[in-house]
């Protein structure tokens, strides 16, 4: 059913090297995630001390400067969408679509990554384009992490402020087609 | 003389016989024994004063309830013409070309537990029967319950066909042929709500971006074509009611601070209209905003009716109205306001020549207000009901 | 879900203006009603299953309509159906579905993130009946709107009552 972790890992270790400015900038979808700053640590440790010091400062910079990031995005994850699907991203059966152990898939086929921002629920949020993305992230990797592509490249705020002007109407028939594609070309279904 | 006399007597007795009988015969002229069987029907179409009354049962919601009720009734014989049943929070809505009314509602068959049955009722306004039902078994189209809006059914294309709002919390208008009695589809609505009827065969919904979508249909029912006006509102700064009066094919959507929204849903798609205020410097300054679970009504002149209420604040967009403000649309001027004499939670005006305006009071009875002159004309109270939410004028 | 808009409110409001006989929604209210999302800092998650803490961090009576977290509750409070502010009633049902604001706790001067769970199953309850509208939207954007019957994903919706369960601070 799931990519296997050891594809996610080089995924995540490319995905560090690509946050580590947005880390120390304070900007876009960076949160403290469990293992995101281990593997690269672990990796890393044969290139040198001070390399290795470097990124575990890095590390805690990211793990200190991005927590009110995580938590806002978590609570505004609370405030617009955890109504309908549920704490753990798991919606009910014919009314709210699982997300949990799925949404990920969205982003191995071509329409799925503009899919899951320009749903109406998470386009016309009234929030930013950055805690727009922000809770994009948060939610793949909370809910989904296993099923991401490798490598993820995490929503930035330009990007969704293009997509969520354009918001889907019939959503249905789109996550149809989009539920096809995943399935042919990984071989998962939706339940 | 003798006989003369005897004769009298006889005379005398003759005619106490006589008047004997005719009591007798008077007393005997008992009423006439009654028939097992009738019941009353009422005339169709209902006059212009009668309106339609939802008693919501809030306390007691597995059977709400409609009353026919003539608002020009001295006393509870006069104004009490019959009623009919909606389970749960039910949704109602009635043609005007045929004698028919729609309940949409739904039953657990053990009250308020068991199986669910989703149903389309249909009456006949005549004899307030269930005529034919639709029965509605698609899970994702189980219909929304909400109270207070008028606009989860709406009929369009000549009364052909009944739309309605579902809500599970997916998000879809179901689409009923009222010729073939049957469900022909379930368009998928962005996160939107409410059903305005839009050009010929199609409908508008607001949506929770601040934007509007529309849709048209075919003879089938299916979508044939969909258009959208961008965002034009801040839902969090200034939200529309989804409530709005439909004066000549513009719908006329109130905001929570005080201003009006024309769209013009005559059309294929939505169009965005002007947008003006309500209220003057000294209405602002005294906090007037709209406000109530149903707010905005029109009269057969096309002058829009707003409820207001004083001292607004963010929460307060479901206080009562302790007035009833009257524009004109063309010249987007205030030609009257109506103090109402115990502030109102709901409204409707009737249809004619004398048009009423009817509310629901904060006490849960029924005022009555000439609507040219705002003059108070009836209360309507001491019937046995629960919470007569929303007025639906019979025209 | 919108039920008697504002009339058991209203008429307490007009009570308590005219009157002044208790400051109901004079004094408590307003507070309320001023500013409902204001930065604080984040906390630890509450629990739902907690009861209400000491007054002075949790003033109020969940049983009143002016409650801190009452602040956009439209329905029955439960803490007068036989169940509590986050606890329903017996043999009702909680729906997972649900409407989600956030209300100011004067005690402490936090928003709180409120999730307004209806209990689902019986009749309604009757009692305590409370319409607030702080930060409800048209039903247009549903999950921020109180006007819907909540009672979603339960094995019925006849509605009952509504609890108030603290899902957090707000930190903006």
């Amino acid at each position: 059913m799931c990519p296997p972790l050891t594809t996610c890992e080089g995924g995540f270790q490319r995905r560090l090297s690509d946050w580590i400015p947005a880390c120390a900038g304070i900007t876009t979808a960076s949160f403290a995630i469990p293992g995101l700053t281990r593997y690269p640590v672990k990796r890393n440790v044969a290139s040198g001390d001070t390399l290795f010091i470097g990124f575990l400062l890095l590390a805690l910079l990211c793990t200190t400067t991005t927590t009110a990031n995580e938590i806002l995005a978590r609570q505004n994850y609370i405030l617009n969408c955890q109504g309908c699907h549920l704490p753990d991203g798991s919606g009910s059966e014919g009314n709210v679509p699982k997300m949990n152990d799925f949404v990920g898939y969205f982003l191995h086929v071509p329409g799925g990554r503009e899919f899951i921002v320009q749903v109406p629920g998470a386009a016309g949020a009234p929030i930013s384009d950055q805690e727009l993305a922000d809770v994009m992230n948060w939610m793949l990797l909370n809910f989904s992490r296993n099923q991401l592509p490798d490598p993820f490249v995490p929503y930035e705020a330009e990007e969704i402020g293009e997509l969520r002007k354009d918001p889907l109407i019939d959503i249905h028939h789109r996550r149809e087609e989009l539920i096809a594609r995943i399935k042919d070309k990984l071989g998962v279904t939706e339940y | 003389m003798k006989y003369l006399k005897q004769i009298t007597i006889m005379f005398k007795k003759l005619f106490q016989l006589v008047l004997f009988l005719s009591i007798c015969h008077n007393a005997s002229a008992d009423l006439p024994n009654d028939t097992a069987g009738k019941v009353e029907t009422l005339p169709v179409p209902y006059p212009d004063d009668w309106v339609i009354v939802h008693d919501i049962a809030f306390d007691h919601m597995s059977i709400g309830r409609f009353m026919v009720m003539d608002i020009n009734g001295g006393d509870i014989k006069d104004f009490f013409k019959g009623s009919f049943n909606g389970g749960f929070i039910s949704a109602f809505t009635q043609a005007l070309k045929k004698p028919e009314m729609y309940v949409l509602e739904h039953y657990y068959d053990r009250g308020t537990r068991g199986n669910r049955t989703d149903v389309l009722t249909i009456y006949d306004k005549a004899t307030l029967e269930p005529v034919d039902e639709i029965i509605l078994d698609d899970p994702r189209l189980k219909r929304a319950e909400i109270l207070v809006s008028k606009f989860v059914i709406s009929l369009i294309d000549d009364e052909r066909f009944l739309l309605f709002y579902s809500f599970t919390p997916g998000t879809f208008v179901t689409v009923i042929d009222l010729e073939k009695r049957e469900v022909v589809n379930g368009v998928p609505l962005p996160t939107c709500a409410g059903i305005y009827p839009t050009g010929k065969r199609g409908f508008s919904s607001l949506c929770g971006n601040g934007s509007m979508v529309s849709f048209q249909l075919d003879e089938d029912g299916q979508v044939t074509g969909q258009d959208k006006i961008e965002p034009f509102f801040d839902v969090d700064e200034d939200a529309l009611f989804e409530r709005p009066a439909i004066i000549g094919g513009t719908g006329y959507f109130p905001s929570f601070h005080g201003d009006v929204q024309e769209i013009d849903l005559s059309g294929g798609a939505a169009r965005l209209g002007e947008k003006w205020s309500l209220l003057n410097e000294e209405d602002k300054s005294q906090g007037w905003r709209p406000g109530g679970a149903w707010l905005a009504a029109t009269d057969s002149t096309g002058r829009l009716y707003v409820m207001m209420h004083e001292n607004g604040e963010e929460g307060s967009h479901d206080y009562p109205g302790s007035e009833i403000w009257v524009f004109d649309t063309a010249g987007k001027t205030r030609v009257n306001r109506i103090p109402l004499t115990l502030p109102a939670i709901a409204f409707d005006i009737t249809m004619g020549d004398a048009p009423k305006i009817v509310t629901t009071n904060i006490e849960m009875k029924l005022e009555v207000y000439d609507a040219r002159s705002g003059e108070h004309v009836d209360t309507i109270a001491d019937f046995y009901h629960n919470w007569p939410l929303l007025v639906y004028a019979s025209q | 879900m919108n039920w008697l808009d504002k009339q058991t409110e209203n008429i307490t409001r007009n009570v308590a203006k005219t009157s002044s006989r208790r400051g109901f929604l004079g004094g408590l209210g307003s507070v309320i009603a001023g500013g409902s999302l204001l930065p604080l800092l984040p906390v630890a998650r509450a629990r739902a299953t907690e009861q209400p803490g000491p007054p002075e961090v949790d003033p109020g009576d969940p049983a009143t309509c002016d409650y801190w977290r009452n602040c956009a509750i439209d329905g029955y409070l439960c803490s007068c159906c036989g169940g509590t502010i986050n606890s329903c009633p017996p043999g009702t049902e909680m729906s997972t579905i649900t409407w989600i604001g956030t209300c100011r706790n004067p005690g402490d001067d936090k928003d709180y993130i409120i999730s307004y769970n209806d209990c689902c199953g019986k009749t309604s309850c009757g009692n305590c009946f409370c319409n607030r509208n702080e930060g409800d939207r048209p039903t247009y954007r549903p999950h921020t709107s109180n006007d819907y019957n909540w009672c979603l994903g339960t094995e019925s919706t006849a509605y009952h009552c509504t609890v108030n369960l603290i899902l957090g601070v707000a930190i903006k």
